[in-house]
Formats: structure tokens, C-alpha cells, sequence
């Protein structure tokens, strides 16, 4: 696998499902692959005390945050056989129901897409600085804690 | 030394500000800490680390003049 450059994991507001079509169909034309696995993350309307998430605002660290995606991505290139991955996360405001998280990884076999993926996504919620704000239907709001 | 102080998530809310510049006669982070505890004491009730050059450092860390992060915990995904 070459040497990838750091790229910028970030989009401005939700990630559109049609954007993730495309993603995959832009694979067709890569016929060493035969396995994707696809992880999406959707903001959940959470209700607390009555109050209901109606959407999550982030903010992050994005220098460093795409730094360490890098790596991770560069670990699990070096720890399983896999022809590409792809990594995209929402800033700013996502509504509950659309989509926040996208992580795509793709490889010959299914075994080692398997792997890697819960890996991948694991690690960049436990290591990226990013930051959930949860907004409520009354305007407040509380700072998302990952479970 | 001037160092930029940028503010993350809740601690940008805490301070009430995305950043700041500090001219200051310090030179670790863990001075830098206390320094910024004396100006926010409701830091002390908040759980955060600091990066420098974009990279997590503790609190014998030098302060080598590159912008200093404070960043709570993380809640991408």
C-alpha cells in the first residue's frame, strides 16, 4: 500500500446517503477488491428527563484530529490486508436521523474488512478531538459523552 | 513568552472564548495549568487534557511557543 498524504476527514453539516452511493460505486472499477464494510454513524434522538435531542453540533481539533485519523488509517493498513479506506465526519450541525460518521473499508477478502472496521471506528471516537454538543427541542443543550 | 491558548467543546463555553494569546514567564504545561486555574477556577470542576504541535503532552510537557489546546473529553461518532 503506498504512503497516503493526511486528508481531511471533515464535512460541513450532515453526510448526504447519496455521497455514500457514489462512494461505493466509485469502487466498481477496482476489481482487486472483493469485500466492503461500511459503518454509518446517525445522530439518535435521545430523550432526556422529556427533552429530545434534536441535533448535534461539532467542533474539533481539526489539525490534529485529521493527524491521528492518518495514523490509525496507516496502523490498519500495516496490521490487515486492505485495498483502501475511506473516513468522512460531520462539523457543525447534524439533525437527528441524518448521518455523522462514515467510515468505508474495502480488501480483497471479507475476513480482514471485518477486522478492521469496528477497529478503525473504535479508535477514532476514542482518539479524535472531537466534540458533540447535543442540542434539545428547547434550545438547551448538554456535551455528548461517548459510551 | 506569548503562547495562543485555543479553548475546545465545553471549555470554550467555560471561558467564554475560542482563544486567547498569553504573555506569560512560565515554561511547562503544568504551570501553564495552574496559571489558567487562577483565571478559570470552574476549570477545576472539568476533566481535559492539553496538545501542543497537535499532539496529547502531560504536564512536564515544555512550552516550546506552538499554540497550547485545552480539549475535554472526546465524543466524535
Amino acid at each position: 500500500m503506498k504512503k497516503e498524504e493526511i486528508k481531511n476527514i471533515f464535512r460541513v453539516g450532515a453526510i448526504d446517503p447519496i455521497s455514500i452511493s457514489k462512494s461505493i460505486a466509485n469502487h466498481q472499477s477496482k476489481t482487486t477488491i472483493g469485500a466492503h464494510s461500511i459503518f454509518l454513524g446517525q445522530v439518535r434522538a435521545d430523550a432526556i428527563d422529556g427533552n429530545e435531542v434534536t441535533a448535534i453540533e461539532y467542533t474539533a481539533q481539526s489539525e490534529m484530529a485529521n493527524k491521528i485519523c492518518h495514523e490509525i488509517k496507516e496502523a490498519a493498513f500495516a496490521q490487515y490486508k486492505l485495498s483502501c479506506m475511506h473516513i468522512y465526519h460531520s462539523l457543525g450541525i447534524v439533525k437527528k436521523g441524518e448521518l455523522c460518521f462514515f467510515v468505508f473499508v474495502s480488501g480483497p477478502h471479507r475476513k480482514s474488512v471485518f477486522k478492521a472496521l469496528p477497529q478503525i471506528v473504535d479508535e477514532i471516537k476514542d482518539k479524535l478531538p472531537i466534540f458533540g454538543k447535543e442540542i434539545f427541542k428547547d434550545a438547551s443543550h448538554q456535551w455528548k459523552i461517548n459510551q | 513568552m506569548k503562547i495562543k491558548i485555543r479553548y475546545y467543546g465545553q471549555l470554550a463555553e467555560i471561558t467564554n472564548k475560542n482563544e486567547e494569546f498569553l504573555s506569560v514567564n512560565i515554561n511547562t504545561v503544568g504551570a501553564l495549568k495552574r496559571l489558567l486555574s487562577v483565571q478559570y477556577p470552574e476549570l477545576e470542576k472539568f476533566q481535559f487534557q492539553f496538545a501542543q504541535d497537535n499532539t496529547i503532552v502531560d504536564e512536564n510537557q515544555k512550552l516550546n511557543g506552538s499554540a497550547v489546546d485545552l480539549l475535554p473529553p472526546f465524543s466524535g461518532g
